[in-house]
């Protein structure tokens, strides 16, 4: 908790986060893009529904706060939770090391919450699996309902699906593998939401190759690659690195967790079974792989062939993400380390000798073994302190202009056809009341209608081309001699204009187009003359049957977990003891 | 060798202290250029560096 409130103390202020792809908005629509129903790649997809919808009951700003909360903590906890301790430091350790970390820090500030809610999961989802393979009623349904929650986006769900398989089906336990089968099913079929609409999708679903060398792996610390991947940085974005991971003195005090989840391995054994750590390992293994998979010449030109000739492999690019993988293994290894290590110097008593289960060997019971695991509770902050306060203030809340509100009543209260395109076209924006802070563009969503986005990312130099060819259509329409009969003929009948970020807007757009509310901040205009709709989009029955599968199997398993913790009440009060 | 032990935890315990203050010098001591010399005909790179 302490942690949490660490991280995300500045949340206390009113507003918004908005951080490169993290964008929250007051009251988000329930649109047809939303569960995949349009000509862009579902990359936010059943994401953008999912908020529609739960912001419809909590407040945007409030939703924001309870994702950003329970990834932080829940994380935390989760770690804590999964290694098996009678002794409070050694979790202590475990959820310091997971829930704060370069990873973590990172992917925060790069705005990708929807990966983290995945990775907040991962300690969980190795809970339910070991319960499941205990056989503890309700665990499976758990495990599913954890899925779900992480499978909000495609590398979410992919994250944490492979995690609860490989767990659930690790061999021993008491319950049979074929009957631990049927929660890894329905965890693979929560993948429906984004993967019916990716198949159904007109047009390819490959993608450049220049995004390899774009999204790769890169050192973010003094030792390099290796360094950077084992101490779970490395993300692509130098932008969103903390400072403090150029120092050595940080790469020491990480070295030291490492070594420490180096040495605690086989302790790590003895506390969770040799079987659930060969199969953590072999997962931190793909995690890193992975990683560096597009970083080193062979390992890009595989990458380069993947995503250029199989459908979806796009989501390999940025293989960085896949380090959610070995987090768990460094993070409990780490703290079974440390335990063993305050066990080595401190005053302990060890219960070796006697038919205590491996989760009661020998705890660190005086004052040095403590200390000891204090110590290492703490490295994981003390290596990179700029995580405190929002990332070193890289996590306030904004407000946003009165302006967006006045454009969204108008465009509501205006009759017109098409969609939106918001100029300058394209997907980032730079404004003056987000401190200049690189963003996605919220008004896509800030304005409640379908939007043509681009998806063309210059990075670093180099322009990634994107997959969505309404998009390119759109952005050759406004490059060309007639941008708005080019506008209409795509689907496009309204422009939004932001006046107060880089980038250029073609003047015949708003010379010609009939300007509908114009504040000087973000104009509207209407697109004059007939708008053609746009038409090339997956079908509708595909894609609302796998929204249906999600739910069905969301809910189910929500009413078993439910109906369990009913049944366990109800016998713990009819039990004698009490 | 209880002795010893409590010799070794001082010198590691010193040497982390050590690493954490430097570390944290160092973080208060940078200057991270933001996007507001970005001009307004340049288009927003997603990665400023």
């Amino acid at each position: 908790m302490l942690l949490g409130l660490l991280v995300l103390a500045p949340l206390a202020a009113p507003g918004y986060v908005l951080s490169y792809d993290m964008v929250a908005v007051p009251d988000q629509a329930l649109l047809p893009s939303s569960i995949g129903l349009s000509s862009a790649l579902p990359r936010a997809v059943p994401l953008d529904a999912v908020v529609a919808v739960a912001d419809s009951v909590v407040p945007g700003a409030v939703l924001q706060r309870l994702v950003l909360g329970a990834i932080v903590v829940g994380g935390a906890l989760g770690a804590a939770s999964a290694l098996p301790s009678r002794s409070p430091w050694p979790r202590l350790v475990a959820a310091s090391v997971y829930g704060w970390n370069a990873y973590l820090a990172e992917r925060l500030v790069l705005g990708h919450w929807p990966v983290l809610i995945a990775y907040a999961a991962l300690p969980w989802l190795l809970v339910a699996a070991r319960r499941m393979r205990a056989g503890r009623p309700g665990a499976g349904a758990a495990g599913v309902v954890l899925v779900g929650a992480a499978s909000v986006t495609a590398t979410g769900g992919i994250i944490a699906t492979v995690l609860f398989a490989t767990q659930a089906l690790v061999p021993g336990g008491t319950r049979r593998r074929s009957r631990r089968l049927l929660p890894v099913l329905a965890a693979v079929a929560l993948q429906a939401p984004w993967v019916v609409p990716g198949v159904f999708r007109p047009g390819s679903a490959v993608s450049d190759a220049a995004g390899v060398e774009a999204f790769a792996t890169r050192a973010d610390m003094p030792w390099g690659l290796p360094g950077s991947v084992a101490t779970l940085g490395g993300v692509w974005n130098a932008a969103v690195v903390p400072d403090s991971r150029a120092a050595v003195s940080s790469a020491l005090l990480s070295a030291v967790v490492v070594v420490l989840a180096a040495a605690g391995l086989r302790e790590l054994a003895r506390r969770v079974g040799r079987a659930e750590v060969m199969a953590l390992g072999g997962l931190a293994a793909a995690g890193i792989v992975l990683a560096i998979a597009g970083a080193v010449p062979a390992g890009e030109a595989a990458v380069q062939w993947l995503v250029t000739h199989v459908p979806g492999s796009g989501l390999i690019r940025d293989g960085q993400k896949f380090l959610a993988w070995y987090a768990p293994l460094l993070a409990l290894a780490a703290a079974s380390g440390a335990a063993a290590l305050a066990r080595a110097v401190g005053d302990t008593r060890a219960r070796t000798g006697t038919r205590a289960a491996p989760t009661m060997r020998a705890e660190p019971t005086g004052r040095a073994g403590p200390a000891v695991l204090i110590v290492a509770a703490l490295l994981p902050v003390a290596a990179l302190p700029d995580l405190a306060w929002g990332a070193a203030g890289r996590l306030t809340p904004v407000e946003y202009p009165a302006e967006w509100s006045q454009v969204r009543t108008a465009l509501a209260q205006t009759p017109g056809d098409g969609d939106l395109v918001v100029l300058p076209f394209q997907p980032f924006r730079s404004f003056p009341w987000t401190d200049g802070r690189t963003v996605l563009d919220p008004a896509p969503r800030f304005l409640r209608i379908e939007t043509v986005v681009p998806d063309t990312l210059p990075v670093g130099g180099t322009v990634v081309p994107g997959e969505d060819e309404r998009a390119a259509r759109v952005g050759a329409a406004l490059r060309g001699p007639e941008p708005l009969a080019g506008l209409a003929a795509a689907g496009v009948g309204w422009v939004a204009v932001h006046r107060d970020t880089p980038g250029t807007v073609p003047t015949a757009v708003t010379s010609g187009a009939e300007p509908v509310e114009l504040t000087g901040r973000l104009d509207l205009y209407r697109v004059p003359g007939t708008v053609e709709p746009w038409t090339e989009i997956p079908s509708a029955r595909p894609v609302v049957l796998a929204d249906i599968v999600f739910l069905v199997i969301v809910v189910g398993a929500s009413v078993d977990l439910v109906r369990i913790a009913c049944l366990g009440r109800r016998r713990s009060l009819r039990s004698p003891v009490s | 060798m209880g002795n010893f032990g409590g010799v070794v935890a001082a010198i590691v315990g010193v040497v982390l202290a050590g690493l954490t203050v430097v570390t944290a010098v160092n973080v208060t001591q940078s200057e991270r250029s933001d996007a507001g010399e970005v001009s307004q005909e340049e288009l927003i790179d997603y990665d400023q560096r």
